[in-house]
């Protein structure tokens, strides 16, 4: 479904993915941990292309989307992101965040777009909150009318890049619940994340990263049951605390 | 019972309407003293300025005229140069030939901008006359073509500026997240970049207007009929300056001060939470709020459409205690104050009668006094 293979990126002379590769099959939950700095983010962005990789493949169903002949709004319209930040678009009430890229991207009339959009408004919960500005939002609300944006426009992948960690905590399990609810309903998912409870719970493979490298990879049972390095020993002795 | 009269007063004093009222009354008056002074004193003529003060309608309408098709002209050429100097940057570090490409167009953008902002708009409307006249000399209302070119070429380099400002404050996780759902450059800048600047800049904006519509009174020096003009023809050839500056003044000060409130008005109506203006000020317009505040308004009560306090706290709180412990809640359900009657004879029961001479007074102007309002407007949080 998607692949990455030997994936480099430089920011000047920042070596920040020094070779990554990973698959990930239809229906399937990736979540990558690793302390902050060892190029997580970045990684999410160059499978989407915000971040053109320097060197290496992006495949999606096989099919090289890093190239000059394949345009990258295409490939983000395959894929759905949700942003640490959530940045829903300010000027705009949650449903009009959500139909923006149905009208304007995927060119549908502007009532179906409507009705579509105040469908994935009531499937993350908020169909009371479509009139509401994202300032008038709580931060789960926000970040759930962000996953609400991501999802109208169907895509075959969705990234997270840490969606709960601008949260406060009486709000992370909102979040959780959604995520936890479309990984169940089949949808493919790459998660960055520091919440355990969700690794260990609905990831099916688990990526340890450090230092722009992939240090440890495997079920969420291996990679945090039997931890065979150090720096990752050390990594999650710190995040239990 | 003097003292609580006392608190009363000073907190009522403090209720904006009351204050901004006070400081018009003030205000008013001292130019009625000034005026009649210097008239007194034979400086000013009230009669002079009584019998000519339509003089200056035909320059007035010039002068908007010149300043609103500059202005608007202005705007058109501000939007992509202020795009340019904006995202310029950005584009000639990139590594293909697009960069080549742009790089002449952002230096003649940039190099415009620090023309126009680096010289006096006077010399710039006599050299755009000289140029003009130069050029077409046969041309019917040169002056006034020059004029409009001059003001609009000025305009544009501070619009200019006012939009870089603009697209450059609005955040970069907006822009990521336009791109993220498959949105073209274009699209993102179209849809999401340029509304939120645009809100983000209603107040420069409008003062450039200001800026504009007073630097055309420079016009003048270039034979424009316009406002300044039709002031220097009263003073030169009917010998009245003092009453010309004065009444040009006047005319200035009514065009432009309605003007900024209308916008200012407009900008809070508008407004969407969070972004660019700050929360609406307790006063709207001049002064006086006839209605509730619009967050407020869920809590109207059907029949009289004004905020019931009791509905208001218990809306509030109903989320958070459990529905048995609001009912005995003292804060929410006071008890009943000793009963009384009113002026009719009708049975009164909780609310004490208002008595005050400012809480009459509100009412019959249909107005909640600061002390009948109930609880003042908390910070606008999100809603659960």
């Amino acid at each position: 479904m998607i692949a990455v293979r030997g994936i480099h990126k430089w920011f000047g002379p920042l070596h920040v993915l020094r070779g990554i590769d990973l698959e990930v099959t239809k229906g399937e939950v990736l979540v990558i941990v690793g302390p902050s700095g060892s190029g997580k983010s970045t990684l999410l962005r160059c499978i989407n292309l915000l971040v053109q990789p320097d060197e290496g493949d992006v495949l999606i169903e096989g099919v090289k989307v890093n190239s000059p002949k394949i345009r990258p709004e295409w490939v983000r319209q395959q894929i759905g992101m949700v942003f640490q930040s959530f940045n829903l678009f300010t000027h705009l009430t949650a449903l009009q965040n959500v139909s923006l890229g149905l009208t304007k991207v995927k060119k549908m009339p502007a009532q179906e777009a409507e009705k579509l959009a105040r469908y994935e408004l009531e499937r993350v919960g908020l169909a009371d909150k479509a009139s509401s500005y994202p300032a008038q939002l709580s931060g789960g609300q926000q970040q759930r009318v962000a996953i609400a944006r991501a999802l109208a426009l169907n895509p075959k992948v969705m990234l997270f890049d840490e969606p709960t960690s601008a949260l406060d905590p009486e709000f992370i399990h909102e979040v959780l619940d959604v995520m936890v609810k479309l990984a169940e309903e089949g949808m493919t998912m790459i998660v960055v994340t520091h919440e355990m409870g969700f690794a260990k719970g609905v990831a099916d493979q688990v990526i340890f990263m450090d230092a722009g490298q992939i240090v440890e990879a495997g079920t969420p049972a291996e990679v945090f049951g039997a931890p065979k390095t150090e720096r990752l020993r050390s990594f999650i002795s710190k995040i239990l605390g | 019972m003097e003292s609580i009269r006392l608190a009363r007063l000073s907190r009522l004093l403090e209720e904006a309407p009351i204050k901004t009222a006070l400081a018009l009354m003030a205000l008013a008056a001292f130019i009625v003293v000034g005026l009649t002074v210097l008239d007194r004193a034979g400086f000013v003529s009230f009669d002079f300025i009584a019998a000519n003060w339509t003089f200056l309608l035909g320059p007035a309408e010039l002068a908007l005229f010149a300043t609103i098709v500059s202005y608007v002209i202005g705007f058109g050429f501000a939007i992509p140069m202020g795009a340019a100097r904006a995202f310029g940057p950005g584009i000639l570090k990139r590594r293909d030939t697009s960069a080549w490409i742009f790089a002449p167009i952002y230096g003649f953008v940039s190099g415009y901008a620090e023309a126009v902002r680096g010289t006096p708009v006077y010399v710039q409307i006599l050299l755009v006359h000289g140029l003009v006249t130069a050029a077409v000399p046969k041309l019917s209302a040169v002056s006034l073509w020059a004029g409009i070119i001059a003001l609009t070429i000025n305009t544009a380099g501070y619009q200019t500026e006012v939009f870089r400002a603009g697209f450059q404050s609005v955040g970069q996780g907006q822009l990521e997240a336009a791109k993220s759902i498959g949105m073209r450059k274009f699209q993102a800048f179209r849809y999401i970049t340029f509304p939120q600047a645009l809100r983000l800049i209603t107040l420069p904006l409008v003062n450039e207007w200001i800026a504009l519509f007073k630097a055309s009174s420079l016009l003048s020096a270039i034979s424009v009929l316009e406002l300044m003009w039709g002031a220097q023809y009263i003073g030169v050839n009917l010998g009245h300056p003092i009453d010309g500056f004065l009444m040009v003044s006047f005319y200035y000060l009514v065009i432009l001060i309605p003007l900024s409130r209308v916008v200012s008005y407009i900008e809070r109506k508008k407004r969407i939470p969070g972004l660019g203006t700050a929360e609406p000020a307790r006063t709207r317009f001049i002064g006086f709020r006839r209605t509730a505040p619009q967050d407020l308004s869920s809590f109207l009560s059907e029949s009289s459409g004004r905020v019931s306090r009791d509905a208001f706290l218990q809306r509030r709180v109903a989320h958070t205690i459990p529905d048995g412990v609001l009912a005995q809640h003292p804060s929410i359900d006071p008890p009943p104050r000793e009963r009384g009657r009113d002026a009719e004879g009708s049975e009164t029961i909780g609310a004490a009668p208002r008595t005050s001479f400012f809480s009459r007074t509100a009412d019959r102007l249909g107005l909640q006094s600061g002390l009948a309002r109930g609880p003042r407007r908390r910070r606008e949080s999100f809603q659960h």
